[in-house]
């Protein structure tokens, strides 16, 4: 790829479009330098147990980086730093077997930046899926929104931590949070922890949750027009795990689809 | 023809006997209107006759056509003929309408419908209901206004074509506008297929459009009276306080409402507060 400078670990890029970068050749920690002014779509793939992630977006620019996490377990550390009017957004879809342990700081570092972080994560077994998000905003006019959706089956965990800060002079900032999670099973377990840090008057903020078992009259709403239980219940889920789908592209989007329906 | 009855119904919500002995029976090709003052068990028939797990059945018997319906389990209910329009319809984020709705026809069809058909199907009947055909492709009643989920709920009822379609204030929260729109389908629905229908309602105006053939009134959980469409007309004009007067029945305290969706545009006056004896 031309328009892509490799040095070491760290990768820039200069021009838009869409890359694919398989981390094994970067083992498992590199920095994306995405420069001024373009538009990029990256899909990371070979991820091992433990990875490191730094971004930085310059100024104008917008970056969206899509993670479809499988198989073994996983741990992803990572940082974004936002330059001025820079949009960078993340989507993890998370199917992963064993235990994922996601952290990501984002650093709202110059007026009109924006970023959007959105999860699924499909718990099972005794699975503990750990999601630590977090949002700086150290200037006024910036947006973080941070939705995650959990389904918890069997024995499993799922823990999610967000915090949105927003710092002394970062007014008409915007942080909103939505996290909610389905226990599927009795023994299934979920917290969530919404911290909204407001230093700062004249901003928006919102933070929403909801974690519990299927909702009864969801269900017999649903069995009254003639759905079986799990055709209902199969409904209901579908609507937590599949929608991060439209993110992705199609090769992905089959996957996460032949993930969840394989399962329900 | 079919026929549903219900014979000496008692029904409990949280260990409360509600329903205390409900005898009542409609076929299809009958209009029925149910009536009485709130908090007195019209919705918890309705559930009852459904399915809903929170209604506990204490005593009693409910046929549909012969066949035992407490036997059935709630999908069953529904394949067999029943149907209920909900007071307080369910939004259920994430569940898309559209998908719903292809699930629920299959379930009452022989043969899966195709995509096309489908598509065809829903298209005609939002048409007749005036929902946008876009909505749709939106989780179920997510956003829908109180009005809107009420047109939805018709609409589900026309895909489903039941024999028998218990309507629980349909009109509740509607302008007059979408109470003539929802007037319209229950009386087509009615003249081409002879739905058999109970309708809830505390408005004369939707009794009007409709036409009952029958009045029933369920007061403490019990039939109060029954007889033509003189006793609608008669509670519209004086309220609950002849029945007790001419019955008898001392009218146990009338709930406060709690009207979730409703915003207080109906059209026609609420009679109910003058009506009741505190
Ligand atoms: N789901 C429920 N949970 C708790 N109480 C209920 C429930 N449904 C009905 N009730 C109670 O049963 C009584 C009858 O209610 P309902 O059948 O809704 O009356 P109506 O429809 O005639 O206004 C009321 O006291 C109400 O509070
Ligand atoms: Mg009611």
């Amino acid at each position: 790829m031309e328009q892509v400078n490799s040095l070491e670990n760290i990768i820039s890029i200069n021009k838009d479009g869409k890359y694919v970068f398989d981390l094994t050749k970067y083992n498992q920690s590199a920095t994306f330098e995405v420069l001024k002014n373009i538009k990029v779509d990256l899909l990371l793939i070979g991820f091992n147990k433990n990875t490191s992630l730094s971004f930085n977006i310059s100024d104008n620019s917008f970056c969206q980086v899509k993670f479809l996490i499988e198989n073994e377990e996983k741990t992803i550390n990572l940082q974004g730093n936002l330059n001025e009017n820079s949009t960078f957004n993340l989507y993890f879809a998370d199917y992963c077997k064993e235990n994922t342990t996601v952290k990501s700081n984002i650093n709202l570092l110059k007026n009109n930046s924006n970023t959007n972080v959105y999860f699924t994560s499909l718990a099972k077994g005794t699975n503990l899926k750990n999601y630590d998000i977090s949002f700086n905003h150290e200037v006024g006019y910036t947006t973080s929104n941070f939705e995650g959706y959990g389904v918890a089956m069997d024995d499993s965990f799922i823990k999610i931590n967000g915090v949105s800060h927003i710092k002394e002079n970062a007014i008409k900032s915007e942080a909103h949070q939505k996290v909610k999670c389905l226990l599927f099973d009795e023994k299934s377990r979920a917290i969530a922890n919404p911290i909204l840090k407001i230093d700062c008057d004249d901003i928006i903020a919102s933070h929403a949750c909801a974690i519990g078992s299927l909702n009864n009259d969801h269900i017999f709403y649903l069995l009254s027009r003639g759905l079986s239980l799990e055709e209902a219940r199969r409904l209901i889920i579908m609507g937590y795990l599949l929608p991060i789908k439209d993110y992705f592209d199609e090769e992905d989007k089959n996957k996460i689809v032949n993930y969840v329906e394989g399962d329900f | 023809m079919k026929k549903l009855v219900i014979k000496d119904l008692h029904v409990e919500v949280e260990g409360q006997e509600i329903l205390k002995g409900i005898n009542l029976e409609v076929s299809e090709g009958e209009k029925v209107a149910l009536l009485g003052p709130n908090g007195h068990g019209k919705s918890t028939l309705f559930n009852a006759i459904m399915g809903n797990p929170r209604y506990k059945i204490t005593k009693g018997e409910i046929f549909l056509d012969g066949e035992n319906v407490l036997e059935m389990d709630v999908p069953t209910r529904s394949k067999k003929g029943l149907f209920l329009c909900f007071q307080n319809p369910s939004e259920i984020p994430g569940v898309n309408s559209a998908d719903f709705l292809k699930a629920a026809i299959n379930e009452h069809s022989e043969k899966r419908v195709s995509l096309y058909q489908f598509y065809k199907i829903l298209d005609q009947a939002t048409k007749e209901v005036k929902i946008p055909f876009e909505m749709f492709n939106r989780s179920l009643n997510d956003g829908f206004s109180g009005g809107e989920k009420k047109r939805n709920e018709i609409l589900q009822m026309l895909l489903l074509n039941p024999s028998i379609a218990m309507l629980d204030e349909i009109d509740s929260g509607l302008d007059v506008d979408a109470i003539n729109i929802v007037s319209d389908c229950i009386n087509k629905q009615f003249e081409e297929k002879h739905t058999g229908f109970l309708i809830i309602s505390h408005y004369a105006r939707l009794f009007e459009l409709i036409k009952p053939t029958r009045s029933v009134v369920i007061v403490n959980g019990k039939v109060a009276c029954e007889g033509g469409p003189e006793i609608y007309k008669r509670i519209d004009k004086e309220g609950y306080e002849w029945i007790k007067d001419e019955y008898g029945i001392n009218i146990e305290k009338e709930e406060q409402p709690m009207n979730k969706v409703s915003i207080g545009v109906c059209a026609t006056k609420e009679y109910v507060k003058n009506g009741t004896s505190k």
